[in-house]
């Protein structure tokens, strides 16, 4: 992956592009987010990373993060791209035009994380009920307690009334 | 000693013996009146034919299809399901629901007709139960809809949930819908 990371360097002199080399598990590659699209539209189309495995969201103590784990299929290797957003206003360009799967994968960020992925057609929550309020991933999330009209609060341990009592 | 000509097993012996006993009841009652209250048969009808919806939030569900299915055999309470809330009687909340799944089943019951009841399977719908804590879910289905029996357990065994099926019977038996409640001065 070093290789590959010298590679996007010199094809993208303006970018930021830093390797980070983990002890243990996958190592990934931070770009810059402006560059974002361009370099994995050019990892699919000139270094044949065909496959987009996984999309994600991430948090981390200053930044949000989306992450984008590619696979070649003629090389057999895996490379993880990770972008940096601030998290007052974190706003990515969409790789929906890439692979169209990744709508859904986006729509899916957007609904735990709120990253907002910018041309995306239909950004829309997908899991979480259109009028959801926040983002329950992100670490400041206080859980609700009032959803519509139901009131979701339980007092434990549970007051319920002892009706087993034998005779 | 009595002499037989052929000897019979037991298991034969006890069947004639029991079609003997049917026969003679039989027999006895034809001419007869039965006397009961109205409500009392009106009741036994119901307890009887309890059918549920076909229904589930969760893994519960699985342990319901197994409560519906040969070994355990709801049939033989007279409980089956329908696909429909219009024609059911009972809703079985088998499983974890989530906060946007409550209003769904909360329309859900709203459609089936009364009188209805709900059995809440498994400690997710009693409170939470195991996901109690995440931010979706909903602790507890009498949050939403009210609730006859509970069933304990994660998930509760057909056993137990026939058992709770049974509970509820007791239950529609004892009720009285054509007796009006005495009001309380
Ligand atoms: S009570 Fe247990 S088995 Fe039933 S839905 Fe909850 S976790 Fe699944």
């Amino acid at each position: 992956m070093e290789t590959l990371h010298t590679r996007l360097q010199e094809k993208f002199p303006n970018a930021q592009v830093t390797f980070a080399n983990l002890e243990a598990g996958d190592h990934y590659i931070i770009v810059d987010t402006a560059h974002l699209h361009s370099i994995i539209s050019y990892l699919k189309i000139d270094e044949h990373y065909t496959i987009l495995m996984c999309l994600s969201g991430a948090e981390d103590s200053e930044f949000l993060q989306s992450v984008y784990h590619l696979f070649s299929e003629s090389s057999r290797k895996k490379v993880t791209l990770k972008v940096r957003l601030p998290k007052d206003n974190p706003e990515v360009e969409t790789i929906g035009d890439l692979w169209p799967g990744a709508y859904f994968f986006e729509r899916e960020a957007y609904d735990l994380f709120g990253i907002i992925y910018k041309n995306h057609p239909d950004l829309r929550r997908i899991m979480l009920p259109e009028d959801w309020i926040g983002h329950p991933l992100r670490k400041n999330y206080i859980d609700p307690i009032q959803y519509q009209d139901i009131n979701n609060e339980r007092a434990y341990p549970c007051d319920v009334p002892n009706v087993t009592e034998k005779k | 000693m009595e002499k037989r000509d052929h000897i019979e097993t037991r298991e034969e012996y006890r069947t004639k013996e029991n079609e003997v006993q049917e026969w003679s009841a039989y027999q006895k009652l034809s001419d007869n009146v039965l006397f009961t209250s109205l409500d009392k048969i009106l009741n036994l009808g119901r307890a009887n034919s309890l059918w549920y919806l076909l229904f589930g939030t969760a893994c519960c569900a699985i342990e319901l299809m197994q409560t519906g299915g040969p070994r355990a055999d709801l049939d033989r309470f007279g409980s089956v399901f329908r696909p429909t809330p219009r024609q059911c009687d009972l809703i079985i909340i088998a499983g974890t629901v989530t906060l946007k799944m409550a209003s769904r089943i909360k329309i859900l019951y709203d459609q089936m007709p009364e009188p209805k009841y709900v059995i809440s399977m498994g400690s997710c719908a009693n409170c939470g139960g195991l996901f109690d804590l995440g931010y979706s879910v909903l602790r507890g289905i009498d949050k939403v809809i009210p609730v006859d029996v509970y069933v304990p357990g994660c998930p509760p065994r057909p056993e137990a949930l026939t058992e709770g099926l049974l509970v509820l019977q007791q239950k529609v038996k004892n009720e009285k819908f054509l007796v009006k409640e005495k009001k309380s001065i």
